[in-house]
């Protein structure tokens, strides 16, 4: 503490160097801050400036301001004094110097007005560490047998010149345990450090070295430390930011860092990748260079809060907090000081700070401000091919899932359906009886409750209440109110077995492959058709089994129901007005067969579709039917793009037709009133479009046509395919229904109704008027069931339908199938349930930058900053070209030529000239923050910050000597590692003698290894490593638990501290906030407790106890305690050591007292502190 | 525990336990160079207050509603306010919520705080709040540590570097708040400053600090074995004098052990009697939790513990935040924490706390004067109101105003620096004078800004 042994005391001042930290402590803080801005370069009052000791001695107008060595002869005193001769400096009465600052300057004039920089200004181009780098002769050393190697010269140089002794060599012991945590982060294991021992060549070392530096562990524990300096976190915030606005996949760069240290990737590589990689790709578009796309990422986890609502704002940030991380982690500059205001100390203009802006603002982090949380830029690691590949492939995943989804559900339905027509034939004459049979009591007031009548008659309760509710529907079904009506049990039993009779017999007659199949079925004249006040239909009833019912989409209305006279008849239609449009939900069937009665206005407009059961978008699967005005008639098939269309012409008049359209293994085909009239073969079957689950009647198919106009009578659609036969039955049934060639008179006695109504009861506002409908029976009172196989069909159907009793809904009815039913089905899940467990095709994505700002600001593209004056973005000043800061381009003699930025954003310049051999910074800092993770300093302290206020170097020199050789080996990192950690002073033990604590308290001078302790990380590998149980794999996405084997690099950290992993900040480890430019090493209680207490402890010292018992044999105490003490502290212990243990494993009352000794070894100060 | 530590040390590391070092170059000049390095440290100014209760409520407390009565407002509803919100012009809203006079000083208060408000006399409410925030994220950060976006020490963290703690068996800044908060870490976060004085949060009230038992052992043994380990610690030191760490080391693990014993002690409100329960309304389950948090509260300042903020989150982290239903939703948060809060404050005097220790209450910023949607008021960090009470606070006042609708800050305008400034300078501390070297500079809580509201002191 040199500034505070000097502050503290009195003016004691002693050295030159404690002279100039008094004023830059004292003096120049209060000069910037309260006098330049009137008394500097760009504004002199009244002549003065104060920026130099010369100008101040030459003073203005009203004569020299200081006197060194004479306070009270000088101006300036009298001014900040507020003294009545002079004007009150400053003016403003508030601002005032306070009587300590006042006395300072009265010292600092007192003692001779030191001012550190050798030149005058400020702005000093000689500080210097913006001096080229020098190649430093090496000093004549006079103790030259300890000199290993060139640096040591610089070390003991010094070391001479202060009498200071450097401490022995280290034991080996000690130097492996010393080398291995310094180069791994990892403890050496017993075989490792015996091997050692063992090998007596003076090249052990060199070949351990060499051996460490090439391992994988290398990179994760030296990437750890790039990653302290560039803020590196995981996430932003794991809990409250929305997955597209969050840095999640940050680990793919983490990882690549422990790849470029572990690959030795030239430094100057290593910046341009991480400030440029994304220019850096292939000149051919068909590859890609992932690792420099993903090394972009050290700009894109910026630190910034991406729901900002004043995006201007939120964008300056993250630029500011680029330019910070690569002013301090490349540069070891404060650039971001210089956001509102020239630099203070250093020569950095506020001109320079939004030259560089300008580069920032024309890179991408966002693409572009959105309303609410921000997304990031994020791009796939994949070339567009591999992309589309893998998209394509996830496509007819879904697509085939889609089929398999539909097929199961249809063979559900299918073994469902059995199982209704079963309920019908067998229990449903007693159910029904049943439910009459409690209609009738109830009308007759009897208290019985239907519970208590259900459990009577051993029938379910909710069962009864189905059927209830279906005996009680609008319209009611005539047959069945008879039925309920009637008073007398045993005529009620009689008809009641006489409908279960006739049902069965539809049943029998039902073809197994239209009854099963039909998925759809409409029909104009379906009674339950209800209308809403406009008369356009609102609900229209699905006659297919197990269908649901229609309606019209939302914000659309129905047909109309109307009639017209069909071959003379005049019979119920929907006339589709062109706005009208029914929609039924439903997948198309990759197989199946649609049947159609319909007939097309005349003046339909061309590609109206009277189905449109496409995709919306472009034209790539399902089933379209688009009719002429003519009647012709072209029908759409696709199969993923490909398609089976069929074009017919109109029939020679535009009548109603029938039309029947097939398409399965034989391809499609088309038949009009049971004529062949087109075929297409080349698709067996036709693709749906999951994004489309209903069937549009009426509606416009892909493209947006326009709406069908005309009337329809009938439409069904079976799934699977249909033979000729049954398509010719079908085709008859309809031909039956709508084509009968004679007219029927009013009494025919064959009501052509499906259904007798009830029309006395209107159930609605909606209900249908039936008028249309001349032959409706009026309820004679002689018939009963007499009246037609029609009455019990449409009785059927509805037991079939939604409304029946026995219905169960899609996603229950495969639970509700008997086993066997259950057990048919099995085999066709095999594949869907594969399908359905193959994870999603992942396209590997990086958060990364990208070239142009955002889209939408007024960044976007390549444009030149604007200068935010007190760097607020709502006070806009000049514009400034991209570039780089100017006092640092290089001196005159070596010049950095850092081309023009003509195109882009100029990261690549910025790179370029970064890495120019002549940039002073840039290998400086480097070596620099090498030599700190060795020896625990820096030869600059401050190892983030070189600039004026950063701490001289202890041996300038050997800063020199170092990042010259950082140049000369090409960049190469490890080269400049081996040379320091093969020297003598390296080698050093770390027992201080007095003498040298005496000379050197703060081992400035390195006469001796500093001792420290462990990182977090290491603390924690160091646990699971020696316990036996460390998992040594390395990458992916971070973990919470502290548990887990993996190393400690990989514990999740976040910015916000939300699922940060709770093990690091407990031993200071990284937090994810702001750049770490060397760890605190706190020794709180916390850390005790958690090394006594938690149960990770537990389990380790168990493991360890574990381990020592299995490698030694327990009958041998001496030598289980010494194997403890090799895997736990690199070395056998000592007598008294080994009494101790024996003390604590003997205790009779402790019954696992081997874990708990392991445990005291664990907690030891030796354990995490490296000597 | 005697231990002395060279100045280089202090500065790498933050000293035994939770015992907390001044340790900003300027503190450390200025104090004598034979002062211990662990002793608490003696402020730069006479302190008022010895120690601070931050009831932060997260999502942003409407002052229209709650502290600053705005009978224009009233009048005014359903018109279009005069001031533009993000380029919108939207409808004033009248208060839901009636306002009345309490206490000898007559100070208003809306009747969403009946029991705050039997203790009007006791408040000195800043109706002029400002901040630069109008979101959550920055709001929080930048009332909770002085900046918006970018990492830096927490109002807590900065007040236990600059002050030490009374107790060095427990820790000397703790954040209470039963769910996650915004931002999380960052808000009671050390930053650059040594880890020894970031915040130690507790979400877990049954189980507030991690460790403190062991599964294994009983407590003698553990003494056993800790006397074990000095002594190989001491065989391990014996050719290591010079190391101060490893001293500081052995020392960190007596206090562990001890902390095992107090502690639990400190946390455990069962010890607490019933009267005590009722008055922090822990029979209410609607007032149960913030009641616990403040009960804390008081036992931890009782013990010494130099920083405690409560974060109400009993309805998710920021359950201020009525964007719509502002009337069930300020009506729930105010009943969750008026009787609690009058409680702290009625024990706190009755046990002579008060006058020592600083209560502060308030959001990251205010709501509009202006409907979101019928029943909702969006963010607002023009004007809005906190108040004081206690430790050199003067009690039964009003600094500052708004204008006639609650919009702007008019008159006496706090920005969230200057009331940094002013809880510092409560505890003794010149906010311009408690700073810290790093990246180059000295930093401050309030950074480059920051007046002293002298109106609210004693």
């Amino acid at each position: 503490m040199l500034f505070g042994s000097l502050l503290a005391g009195s003016s004691s001042v002693a050295g030159s160097e404690d002279l100039e930290a008094f004023f830059e402590v004292k003096i120049r803080p209060v000069l910037v801050a309260v006098c330049l801005r009137c008394h500097g370069e760009s504004k002199s009052s009244a002549g003065l400036r104060i920026d130099s000791r010369e100008a101040l001695v030459l003073g203005g107008e009203s004569g020299a301001a200081i006197v060194p060595g004479r306070p009270d002869e000088s101006l300036l005193m009298r001014a900040i004094a507020r003294h009545e001769s002079v004007s009150a400096m400053p003016p403003e009465q508030e601002q005032a110097l306070r009587p300590e600052q006042v006395a300072h300057f009265s010292e600092w004039i007192q003692t001779g007005a030191v001012w550190p920089a050798k030149t005058a200004a400020f702005a000093t181009d000689k500080h210097w560490a913006f001096e080229p780098i020098n190649r430093p002769a090496l000093p004549n050393v006079r103790d030259v047998s300890w000199v290993t190697n060139e640096l040591d010269c610089f070390i003991r140089f010094k070391q001479e010149a202060l009498d200071l002794i450097p401490a022995p060599q280290a034991d080996k012991r000690s130097l492996i345990r010393r080398i291995t945590f310094d180069l791994t982060g990892l403890p050496p294991s017993p075989d490792e450090i015996q091997e050692f021992l063992d090998d007596a060549s003076p090249a052990a070392y060199e070949q351990l070295v060499d051996r460490l530096l090439s391992s994988p562990n290398y990179g994760q524990r030296w990437g750890r430390h790039w990653l302290d300096v560039v803020r590196y976190a995981d996430a932003r915030d794991l809990i409250q930011l929305p997955i597209e606005s969050d840095f999640r996949e940050a680990w793919r760069y983490r990882d690549w860092v422990v790849s470029a240290w572990n690959r030795d990737l030239p430094y100057d590589e290593f910046i341009t990748q991480q400030l440029a990689g994304d220019l850096q790709q292939p000149a051919d578009p068909s590859e890609i260079d992932a690792e420099a796309l993903v090394a972009t990422g050290m700009l894109a986890i910026a630190d910034f809060v991406p729901g900002d609502v004043d995006k201007q704002q939120m964008i300056a940030d993250y630029v500011n907090d680029e330019i910070d991380v690569v002013g301090r982690a490349f540069l070891g500059l404060t650039l971001a000081c210089a956001r509102c205001h020239d630099h203070k100390f250093d020569p950095i203009s506020i001109e320079d700070y939004y030259a560089l802006a300008g580069i920032f603002f024309s890179t991408r982090v966002i693409p572009s401000p959105v309303l609410g949380n921000t997304p990031l830029v994020r791009v796939p690691l994949l070339t567009a091919t591999e992309v589309q590949a893998i998209l394509r492939q996830t496509q007819l995943d879904k697509q085939r899932l889609a089929e398999l989804s539909q097929a199961e559900q249809t063979a559900i339905d299918l073994e469902f359906l059995k199982q209704l027509e079963s309920q019908i034939a067998t229990v449903a004459s007693r159910d029904l009886l049943v439910a009459a049979e409690y209609l009738n009591l109830r009308d007759e007031s009897s208290p019985v409750t239907l519970a208590e009548f259900a459990t009577a008659r051993q029938q379910d309760a909710a069962a009864l209440e189905r059927w209830l509710k279906f005996l009680k529907q609008e319209p009611a079904i005539t047959v069945l109110s008879r039925l309920v009506a009637e008073k007398d049990p045993v005529s009620r039993t009689r008809q009641s077995e006489d409908i279960a009779n006739r049902l069965a017999l539809v049943r029998a007659n039902r073809s197994e492959q239209t009854a099963y199949h039909a998925a759809v079925q409409f029909r104009a004249d379906d009674p339950r058709i209800t209308l809403d006040t406009a008369g356009q239909v609102a609900v229209w009833p699905d006659r297919a089994a197990l269908a649901e019912d229609a309606q019209p989409p939302a914000g659309l209305h129905g047909p109309k129901l109307t009639t017209q006279l069909i071959h003379g008849n005049s019979l119920p239609v929907l006339r589709f007005d062109g706005e009208a449009v029914l929609q039924s939900e439903r997948l198309v069937p990759s197989i199946g067969s649609m049947f159609v009665v319909f007939r097309p206005a005349a003046d339909i407009p061309s590609g109206a579709r009277i189905i449109g059961w496409e995709d919306a978008a472009v034209g790539q699967h399902g089933i379209g039917l688009m009719p002429s005005a003519a009647g012709g008639l072209h029908a759409i098939l696709r199969r993923s793009g490909a398609n089976g269309d069929i074009v017919a012409p109109p029939p020679a008049r535009n009548e109603f037709q029938l039309i029947s359209l097939t398409w399965d293994a034989r391809g499609s085909t088309l038949y009009r009133s049971g004529e062949l009239i087109g075929t297409n073969k080349s698709i067996d079957a036709v693709s749906s479009d999951p994004a489309i689950s209903a069937l549009r009647i009426g509606e416009a198919g892909s493209g947006g046509g326009p709406r069908f106009r005309g009337d329809l009578c009938e439409l069904r659609v079976y799934v699977g395919t249909i033979d000729d036969a049954t398509r010719v039955r079908v085709e008859d049934e309809l031909r039956n229904r709508w084509f009968k060639v004679e007219p029927v008179s009013e009494t025919s006695a064959e009501p052509l109704s499906p259904m007798i109504l009830d029309s006395a009861k209107p159930s609605s506002s909606t209900v249908p008027q039936l008028s249309f409908n001349p032959r409706r029976t009026t309820e004679d009172n002689g018939s009963t069931i007499d009246n037609g196989a029609t009455i019990i069909e449409d009785l059927y159907h509805e037991l079939l339908s939604p409304r029946s009793p026995y219905w169960v809904h899609a996603a229950d009815r495969l639970n509700s199938l008997s086993l066997e039913a259950r057990n048919r089905l099995v085999a066709r899940r095999e594949e869907l349930e594969l399908l359905k467990k193959k994870p999603a095709a992942e396209i590997p994505q990086a958060v990364v930058v990208q070239d142009g700002g955002p889209v939408g600001t007024k960044h976007e593209g390549f444009q030149d900053a604007v200068v935010y004056l007190r760097g607020n973005p709502a006070t806009p000043g000049e514009r400034v070209p991209r570039g780089v800061p100017g006092m640092l381009a290089g001196s005159d003699s070596t010049p950095i030529t850092t081309p023009p930025i003509t195109s882009g954003s100029g990261r690549r310049e910025l790179a370029q000239w970064l890495t120019h051999p002549s940039n002073p910074l840039t290998a400086r800092v480097l070596v620099n923050r090498l030599w700190q993770h060795h020896f625990g300093e820096g030869l600059v302290r401050t190892s983030t910050n070189f600039g004026l206020r950063g701490e001289r170097p202890s041996h300038p020199e050997l800063l020199d000597h170092l990042a010259g050789r950082l140049l000369d080996s090409g960049w190469s990192i490890k080269a400049i590692q081996r040379e320091i950690v093969l020297s003598s002073v390296y080698q050093q033990s770390s027992h201080a003698s007095a003498a040298t604590r005496e000379t050197d308290p703060e081992n400035r001078w390195l006469a001796r290894m500093p001792r420290r302790r462990l990182e977090s990380e290491a603390i924690r590998d160091s646990l699971l490593a020696v316990s036996g149980q460390l998992d040594r794999s390395a990458g992916g996405p971070g973990f919470l638990d502290a548990k887990m084997p993996q190393r400690s690099l990989y514990l999740m950290s976040t910015r916000t501290g939300s699922k940060t992993a709770d093990f690091n900040s407990l031993f200071d480890g990284p937090a994810g906030g702001g750049i770490i430019e060397r760890r605190t090493q706190s020794i709180v209680a916390p850390q005790a407790l958690y090394l006594l207490n938690d149960s990770l402890l537990d389990e380790v010292s168990a493991a360890l106890a574990r381990r020592v018992s299995r490698e030694v044999d327990s009958g041998r105490l001496e030598q289980r305690i010494t194997r403890l003490y090799e895997l736990a502290l690199a070395r056998p212990p000592s007598a008294a050591e080994i009494e101790i243990g024996r003390q604590l494993v003997s205790d009779p009352n402790v019954g696992d007292a081997w874990t708990r000794y392991c445990r005291v070894i664990l907690c030891t100060n030796e354990f995490i502190y490296v000597d | 525990m005697s231990i002395k530590l060279n100045r280089r040390e202090v500065l790498n590391r933050s000293g035994t336990g939770f015992a907390a070092v001044a340790l900003s170059a300027l503190l450390a000049a200025e104090a004598s160079a034979s002062e211990p390095a662990l002793a608490i440290r003696t402020p730069h100014l006479p302190a008022r207050a010895k120690r601070v209760i931050f009831l932060f409520m997260p999502g942003g407390p409407s002052q229209v509603d709650t502290f600053d009565p705005k009978p224009q407002l009233t009048l005014s509803d359903g018109q279009l306010s005069p001031k533009l919100y993000l380029g919108q012009q939207r409808k004033l809203l009248a208060s839901p919520w009636k306002f009345r006079k309490h206490g000898q000083c007559g100070l208003e208060v809306s009747e969403l705080f009946p029991h705050t408000a039997n203790c009007v006399d006791d408040l000195c409410v800043i109706r002029s709040m400002v901040t630069d925030d109008p979101n959550h994220p920055g709001g929080c950060l930048l009332m909770n540590t002085g900046e918006r976006v970018f990492s830096r020490p927490s109002l807590g963290s900065w007040v236990t570097y600059g002050l030490g703690t009374e107790n060095q068996n427990l820790p000397g800044f703790i954040a209470i708040g039963p769910g996650p908060i915004i931002e999380g870490a960052r808000q009671y976060g050390s930053s650059f400053l040594p880890a020894t004085y970031q915040g130690t949060f507790v979400s877990d009230l049954k189980q507030p600090l991690r460790n403190l038992e062991s599964s294994q052992v009983p407590r003698q043994r553990q003494r056993v074995e800790i006397d074990a380990l000095t002594r190989l610690n001491a065989l391990h030191c014996e050719s290591r004098a010079d190391d101060d760490r490893l001293n500081a080391r052995i020392g960190s693990f007596e206090l562990a052990f001890r902390m095992q014993a107090e502690a639990p002690e400190a946390f455990d409100i069962s010890r607490e009697p019933r009267t005590i329960e009722t008055l922090y309304g822990l029979d209410d389950p609607k007032t149960e939790m913030f009641g616990r948090q403040c009960l804390l509260a008081r036992r931890l300042v009782e013990r010494g513990v130099r920083f405690v903020q409560l974060y109400h989150t009993t309805d998710g982290f920021q359950p201020w935040d009525q964007h719509g239903g502002l009337k069930a939703g300020h009506e729930k948060n105010a009943l969750a924490t008026d009787l609690p809060i009058a409680g702290l404050l009625h024990d706190l005097r009755a046990r002579g706390l008060l006058d020592e220790t600083l209560v502060i209450w308030g959001g990251e910023f205010g709501r509009t004067p202006t409907a979101e949607g019928k029943d909702g008021r969006d963010h607002h960090p023009y004007g809005f109101s906190m108040w004081l009470a206690g430790g050199g606070v003067r009690g039964g006042m009003v600094h500052g105003a708004t204008d006639e609708f609650g919009w702007d800050a008019i008159e006496g305008r706090v920005h969230v620096h200057d009331l940094h400034a002013t809880i510092l300078h409560l505890l003794g501390l010149d906010h311009q004078r408690l700073t810290y070297n790093y990246a180059g500079r000295d930093f401050r809580l309030t950074d480059v800004y920051g007046q002293v509201v002298r109106e609210v002191l004693a």
